[in-house]
């Protein structure tokens, strides 16, 4: 008995030393941006090179200036936030940017490696974008999430956003946001190196109390959102999964990224998109039948890991299954890998797999679902609610070889088809 | 004062005068005011002792630093030295004779609250360079940081210093005139040098009588700030050479009006909600100014939404050992206690 009680101390006192640090290190402290070994260190002109690793100077200068004098950066006098450069001024310019970016960074080092999702969950490693500055800078027909048109919408919110306010704080703290994987930028994620890199923007707050991550805490995990999700493939592989590359699928790995994007992209908020001339399309993930909604389509025509998993008709996707946060060679934002095979999909309308013209979307769709490839084309109705034509009709497939694409119905919140109901929802 | 040099000098005697005078001199200076006393403690008719002009009276602190030497030339009114010599010491307490030391030539303990000068010694950037302890500052020149350049070096008084009346052609001596012979047992209004915060002239505020050498927020000064542009706050005197980084004196452009600010804003309320609700409990770290120094309700505690943020939130007066004046070590290899001063406010970017 006395020896238990020895024993018992001793294991008290080795969790002292184990996890004394972890309890005093706040939010900040915890963060990339704050890490006492590999946080902000700004190198630069008339900067001092001796603050420590993580010290709010490096991105705040108390008065705009050091001995009386604006250290590099030296713009045109004082910025807001007592930031050394200004907070945003577009896609690619902003305080951001001064240092996500592998090419001139103020970051000691002069660069910032940030990676892909398909890199990171994905594990697609021969990825070349390597910073975040290069993942906002996508041109048509690739696609970035457009920072300016995401300040328009945050600050017509009652989200404590306003004009000031910087589009990239929309999902992330700086004062909180981790590295995931944390200081690890040319790897994929592994179980030991697990960060948290986003916070809700309907949860926006100065303060780090109010505000903290999404994802990290119970409740946040694709688990909590659905019992349906099932993680795909990582990259060439039938073995490991997102997001971690372990050897089973395991939803509690997963941020609730549904929870997360559906803070903005849902049923009711309207989203103007200057790329696409339009407002994104509403929708409810909830009854989707890439999301809550019943597929009914069952297994027969669905790839592993989905088929094997046998939960066929109740899957739940996460939008980082398909979707880039950032920008993407691929239009609205499609990942370049998803369940482990490659995306290409420059219009929508371009010529596809056999050489089809209009089946450009199936380098994505056929990820997951497997008739399309083996007939060409998937089995539609002969005639959709109402009594008009079904997609099998002439009037869809005139030509074996003149497809429609797939994106005219099978997007986010649809149910029509050629303006007539289809009954349930296409995507 | 007590040094090798007096001890082995003619000096010995009057050292040992004004030690003795002093207990009976200075026991009445905790608000800074010599209104009764010995005369002779602080000034020589002559500057000389039985008609021997070889043996004059005045000291200052001698060139090595190392103690203090005669002084042939005789002082302004009357004095027996200037600023440096008495508020000096060669020790390392910071109170000596009920005076408040601000320059200890050597190793020191329990720094008052404006900081101490020994700093400055070894690095410009640890405090403020004034005459007689410093020469110029060898990077800022006579441009004090947020301001324009002076046409001389900074003094403890006058018109080229903090204290005193600061009008065009005032010295150490003449900005200080009267000041320490004022009774201000009727309290600081700023309508005198002598009746001003630490004879910061017009400057209000509530003065620990131990200049804060315990460091206790039990007891500790009570800084005068206000929400608006008034000139009377501690914050407006540092404006006077460095308007740009204060919120009233640098304006819209400099400073910003509200959140998001340009620069750190100095005399203005400490935010009640959010992370800043937090700071309740009276940080010697991070100070804050009251808007009303006379009427703390508790002194060991921070009211949010009421107390308001200065530069002395972050800075020694005089000079402290820590980068740029601050009040904890923003240097500090330990990321933590780099923070620690910022953290008293932004409670949540720890």
């Amino acid at each position: 008995m006395k020896n238990k009680g020895i024993i018992v101390i001793l294991l008290m006192i080795t969790m002292c030393f184990l996890f004394g640090n972890a309890a005093y290190a706040g939010v900040f402290l915890n963060s990339a941006h704050g890490n006492s070994t590999y946080g902000v260190d700004r190198n630069a002109s008339g900067f001092p090179d001796d603050y420590p690793d993580g010290h709010c100077a490096h991105c705040h200068e108390q008065h705009a200036s050091i001995g009386g004098s604006q250290p590099a950066p030296a713009g045109s006098g004082p910025s807001k936030y007592t930031l050394f450069e200004e907070n945003y001024v577009n896609q690619t310019d902003g305080i951001c940017f001064e240092c996500h970016k592998d090419v001139g960074s103020y970051q000691t080092g002069g660069s910032i490696v940030n990676r892909s999702y398909s890199y990171r969950a994905g594990g697609w490693t021969s990825d070349t974008v390597n910073d975040v500055l290069e993942s906002f800078s996508y041109t048509s027909p690739d696609s970035v999430h457009s920072l300016d048109n995401i300040k328009t919408f945050i600050t017509s919110k009652s989200w404590e956003y306003t004009s000031n306010s910087n589009p990239c704080n929309a999902c992330h703290n700086p004062h909180a946001a981790q590295g995931d994987p944390a200081n690890a930028p040319n790897s994929a994620k592994t179980t030991g190196t697990r960060g948290y890199p986003v916070s809700r923007p309907s949860q926006h707050s100065t303060d780090n109390n109010s505000w903290g991550l999404w994802g990290d805490g119970a409740g946040e995990k694709m688990s909590n959102y659905t019992t349906g999700y099932q993680a795909p493939y990582r990259y060439n592989s039938t073995t490991t999964y997102e997001p971690e590359g372990d050897t089973s699928s395991n939803a509690s790995k997963l941020t609730d990224y549904v929870t997360f994007c559906t803070d903005c992209h849902n049923n009711s908020n309207v989203i103007n998109s200057t790329a696409l001339g339009r407002n994104l399309y509403t929708f409810n993930w909830s009854v989707e039948k890439h999301g809550g909604g019943a597929a009914s389509d069952g297994c027969s025509d669905i790839f592993d890991p989905y088929y094997t998993a046998g939960n066929c008709g109740s899957y739940v996707l996460a939008c980082t299954d398909c979707h880039e946060p950032h920008g993407s060679p691929n239009i609205f934002l499609i990942r370049k890998v998803v369940n482990g095979g490659i995306v290409t999909v420059d219009s929508g309308t371009g010529t596809g797999p056999e050489g089809k013209l209009n089946k450009e979307w199936m380098y994505l769709c056929q990820n997951c679902h497997d008739g399309l490839i083996e007939d060409g084309y998937h089995t539609h109705p002969q005639v959709v609610p109402g009594g008009a034509p079904g997609c099998s009709s002439a009037s869809c497939h005139a030509d074996t070889n003149d497809f429609r694409p797939c994106g005219e119905c099978h997007f986010h919140g649809n149910n029509l088809i050629d303006s007539n109901s289809y009954g349930e929802q296409l995507f | 004062m007590l040094n090798n040099i007096l001890v082995h000098s003619g000096l010995f005697r009057y050292f040992i005068l004004f030690i003795f005078l002093s207990f009976s001199l200075l026991t009445a200076l905790a608000g800074a005011d010599v209104t009764t006393g010995i005369c002779s403690d602080c000034h020589t008719v002559h500057n000389s002792q039985g008609g021997d002009q070889n043996d004059p009276v005045a000291f200052k602190l001698n060139d090595s630093y190392s103690g203090f030497e005669t002084n042939m030339t005789p002082n302004a009114m009357l004095l027996v030295s200037d600023c440096v010599g008495c508020h000096t010491s060669t020790g390392t307490s910071t109170i000596v004779s009920n005076a408040p030391i601000v320059f200890n030539t050597g190793a020191l303990s329990n720094p008052l609250a404006g900081g101490n000068f020994t700093s400055v010694r070894t690095n410009d950037v640890l405090g403020h360079n004034v005459t007689g302890i410093v020469s110029q500052d060898g990077s800022l020149g006579l441009t004090p940081p947020g301001g324009t350049a002076m046409s001389s070096q900074l003094t403890c008084a006058g018109e080229y210093g903090c204290h005193g009346d600061r009008s065009s052609g005032k010295t150490n001596f003449t900005g200080m005139s009267k000041a320490h012979h004022t009774d201000d047992n009727g309290g600081i209004t700023g309508a005198s040098v002598g009746l001003s915060y630490r004879f910061l002239n017009g400057v209000l505020g509530k003065e620990d009588s131990d200049w804060e050498q315990d460091n206790t927020n039990t007891s500790h000064n009570e800084y005068n700030g206000s929400s608006s542009s008034e000139t009377d706050t501690i914050s407006y005197l540092c404006a006077q050479c460095h308007g740009n980084l204060h919120t009233w004196e640098g304006g819209a452009l400099e400073v910003g009006t509200a959140s998001p600010w340009l620069r750190h804003p100095t005399d203005i309320e400490l935010k009640s909600s959010g992370e800043y609700a937090n700071y309740t409990s009276y940080s010697m770290i991070a100070p804050v100014a009251r808007p009303d120094p006379d009427t703390v309700p508790a002194t060991a505690q921070v009211v949010p939404g009421t107390d308001i943020v200065m530069c002395l939130s972050c800075h020694r007066a005089h000079a402290s050992p820590y980068y740029k004046m601050l009040r904890w070590d923003i240097k500090s290899s330990t990321l933590a206690t780099a923070l620690s001063g910022c953290n008293v406010c932004h409670t949540s970017k720890n």
